[in-house]
C-alpha cells in the first residue's frame, strides 16, 4: 500500500453530527442521559481496558486499538469519580472513531508494525489540511 | 492452556453482559480490580484460584440459583488457571493419569502412605 496516495475525505461538522445522531438513535433510543460507557461495554461488547498510569506515561486519556474491539482508558481516570466527565467525553471520542475510521483504516491493510510506522510517515497531511478548506 | 483462558474469559464477559452489569458495576460488586477482571476476560490473566470469590462471583452474575451453572462456572475457572476440578479428579480423569507399574528406587513394593503421597502430587498437578 502506498500510503502517500492515500486520501482522507473531509467530513464537515454537520455530517459529523448527522452519523452521531444515526448511531444514537439505532443504539440507543431518545432517552437521557445517554450512558456510553454502558454503550460500550454492553451493547457494542468492546472491551473496556483500564491501564495504569496511561495518562501520566503516555499523555493518553483513551484509545480504541487498531481490530476496533477494544477501548484504552487511563485506570485512574476510570476510577475517579470526580474524572468521570472527561472520561466520558474521551469514550465517546473514541467511538467517534469507530463510526467513521474503521473502514478506512481497514483499507490502509496494515499487516505489520512497518506498515504501522510506514503510514504515520508517509500519511501527506499537507494533502489532507487544504482539503478541509 | 492459553486457549482454556480464553474459554473462560469468553464465559465470564458473556454472563457479565447478559445480567447487564458494566465492567464498572462488575468490579464495584466483587471489590475486584478492573484491569484484572478485563485481562481475565480478555484471556491473559488467569481467574482467582479461592473457591469462595469464583462462587462470589456466580452471585453477582446471576447465576448462583445454578447449582450446574454455578459448578461448571467453577470448574471452567479451574481448567483455565491449569488445575483440574477435584470431583473429577477424584473420579475418571485421576484414575486415568495414575500410572499403570512403576518402579520403586528400592524394587519393593511401595507402601499404602506412599501410593497416597503419589496421588496427592498427582492430582495437584
Amino acid at each position: 500500500m502506498h500510503y502517500r496516495n492515500v486520501r482522507i475525505p473531509f467530513l464537515s461538522n454537520g455530517k459529523i453530527k448527522e452519523e452521531a445522531d444515526l448511531f444514537r438513535k439505532k443504539i440507543w433510543g431518545d432517552c437521557v442521559p445517554i450512558d456510553i460507557e454502558r454503550i460500550i461495554d454492553l451493547k457494542l461488547q468492546l472491551y473496556i481496558i483500564p491501564i495504569p498510569n496511561f495518562l501520566k506515561e503516555c499523555n493518553i486519556d483513551a484509545l480504541i486499538s487498531s481490530d476496533f474491539k477494544s477501548i484504552s482508558v487511563d485506570k485512574n481516570e476510570y476510577e475517579d469519580e470526580r474524572l468521570h466527565g472527561r472520561l466520558r467525553f474521551s469514550l465517546a471520542h473514541e467511538i467517534g472513531h469507530f463510526i467513521l475510521h474503521k473502514r478506512i483504516y481497514s483499507s490502509f491493510g496494515i499487516k505489520n508494525q512497518g506498515d504501522y510506522y510506514k503510514l504515520y510517515e508517509f500519511l501527506p497531511t499537507e494533502k489532507i489540511n487544504p482539503e478541509k478548506k | 492452556m492459553a486457549k482454556n483462558l480464553e474459554k473462560f474469559g469468553n464465559l465470564l464477559k458473556n454472563l457479565r453482559i447478559t445480567r447487564g452489569l458494566t465492567l464498572r458495576e462488575a468490579c464495584r460488586l466483587a471489590g475486584y480490580d478492573p484491569s484484572n477482571w478485563s485481562k481475565i476476560e480478555r484471556g491473559i490473566l488467569s481467574p482467582p484460584s479461592n473457591e469462595k470469590d469464583l462462587k462470589n462471583w456466580a452471585k453477582i452474575l446471576g447465576i448462583a440459583e445454578n447449582k450446574k451453572q454455578t459448578q461448571e462456572f467453577i470448574d471452567t475457572a479451574k481448567i483455565a488457571q491449569g488445575s483440574i476440578p477435584q470431583d473429577i479428579l477424584s473420579q475418571d480423569v485421576l484414575v486415568e493419569r495414575l500410572p499403570a507399574f512403576f518402579r520403586t528406587l528400592r524394587n519393593k513394593k511401595p507402601t499404602k502412605k506412599e501410593i497416597d503421597r503419589l496421588v496427592k502430587l498427582i492430582a495437584r498437578s
